[in-house]
């Protein structure tokens, strides 16, 4: 689904990584590890085509879809959890009713939020509503495995980018988190994360370290 | 729903619930409006003169003081962002926000003028050239100043280099803007500046969407 060759990344003139080759294939779940400033989010934009000063190839597979959630969580503080997830969802071109999206926000524990504007809720319940995006699980996942969510009409993105996707989240968020990337990936979706800590019961099944 | 419509919608729905964000602009424009004569004196034919120009002057202020407005928030709340990175084309996204800073900034000056150009004496003619004027000359200001926008959105304070880097762009639209409201003050025809302005439009409506995007991508890349 993606291939990396020969990443090269210089920033404020110091070498973040030289010379990195990543191939993920469906299922695969890539972890990136390293110190902070080790250039582990910078390589995450790369890959999604947010940051362009580096050389190297970058090859996403033809019709791969993916969803990035980075540090700041795309919410907006005049809307609803409910228009905002809609809002994320719309962007990626999914149509969603109003009943999946109350659906995806209850599977991340903010049920009865639906309405709250965003500038009411605190920062992990933010960073929540940005990762709802992930009761969606890719379009190839047999019915069984599609997470509770949506049934046929909801497809999610193949690839999922996700950067710190269990900072400032509580233990049932985490949980919750590493159910869906286990549901994603047997569902034939690949998962690239950086995170400080380990995920529970799921190995990755390759780890890059930055910063070595 | 095309890319295009769900910004607009979205940004409409934010400044429905948040209408002080974009309506201090409107009420700066409204403010120095209606100051102005009040500043000058009841002389006829001094208010005349000057209104055309205290109109436009206020409205290309307010439009600037607008601009972050529409693409600051999404900038710092990561909304830019996830725009960026949809699987949606950008350049209609970025063209709904440029839409929609308009239709909440620009569009209740068009309709507010022909109330407060009363305050200046200004004939029927006058007030006729004004709407049509500020009708083509405000797209115009939206879209020249998202360029301006995109490119600060990475320095801290933008506002200073902000208004440096688009005023500069801004006089010809004030200029011609001006001309045609005072030459239907003399009831000559006004024409020639319509198509003038309409012109300029026509160049940004090319230009200035391509522009804002590729501005967005830098800041957002960093």
């Amino acid at each position: 689904m993606l291939t990396v060759r020969g990443l090269t990344c210089e920033r404020n003139e110091r070498v973040l990584f030289r010379d990195l080759n990543v191939e993920l294939a469906a299922g695969g779940l890539l972890r990136i590890r390293g110190p902070n400033g080790s250039g582990k989010t910078t390589l995450l934009r790369i890959l999604c085509g947010l940051f362009e000063d580096f050389t190297g190839e970058v090859e996403w597979a033809d019709d791969t879809r993916f969803v990035f959630a980075g540090h700041r969580p795309g919410v907006n503080g005049a809307l609803s959890a409910a228009e905002n997830l809609a809002f994320l969802v719309g962007l990626a071109g999914d149509a969603t009713g109003s009943r999946v999206v109350d659906q995806a926000l209850a599977a991340v524990g903010l049920a009865g939020y639906e309405d709250t504007p965003a500038s009411a809720l605190s920062e992990g319940q933010r960073k929540r509503v940005n990762l709802a995006r992930l009761a969606f699980v890719s379009p190839r996942a047999p019915v069984a495995n599609r997470a509770s969510i949506g049934g046929d009409d909801a497809a999610g993105p193949d690839v999922w980018v996700l950067d710190e996707p269990l900072a400032s989240l509580d233990a049932d968020g985490v949980h919750w988190v590493e159910r869906q990337i286990g549901a994603h990936l047997d569902a034939g979706g690949a998962v690239l994360f950086t995170s400080h800590q380990d995920l529970q019961g799921r190995l990755p099944s390759q780890t890059l370290d930055l910063g070595l | 729903m095309t890319g295009f419509l769900l910004i607009l919608r979205r940004d409409l729905m934010i400044a429905w619930r948040r209408p002080a964000d974009v309506g201090n602009a409107v009420a700066f424009f409204v403010l120095v409006v209606v100051l102005f004569p009040l500043g000058m004196g009841p002389d006829r034919a001094l208010l005349a003169a000057a209104g055309p120009g205290v109109i436009w002057v206020a409205a290309l202020l307010s439009a600037l003081l607008s601009l972050e407005t529409v693409l600051r928030p999404d900038y710092d709340d990561g909304s830019l962002e996830q725009m960026a990175v949809s699987s949606r084309p950008f350049l209609p996204l970025v063209l709904g926000k440029i839409v929609s800073h308009w239709v909440q900034s620009g569009l209740p000056i068009v309709l507010l003028c022909p109330v407060l150009a009363v305050m200046y004496f200004l004939p029927a003619d006058a007030i006729g050239a004004m709407i049509l004027s500020l009708l083509l000359g405000t797209p115009t200001l939206s879209l020249v100043g998202s360029i301006g926008v995109a490119l600060t959105l990475g320095a801290r304070k933008g506002g200073t280099l902000l208004a440096v880097l688009i005023l500069p762009l801004y006089v010809p639209v004030l200029v011609i803007g001006t001309l045609m409201v005072a030459a239907g003050a003399e009831g000559a025809s006004y024409t020639a500046h319509g198509l003038m302005l309409g012109a300029l439009l026509a160049l940004a409506i090319g230009f200035a969407p391509l522009a804002t995007a590729a501005g967005l991508r830098l800041s957002i890349g960093r």
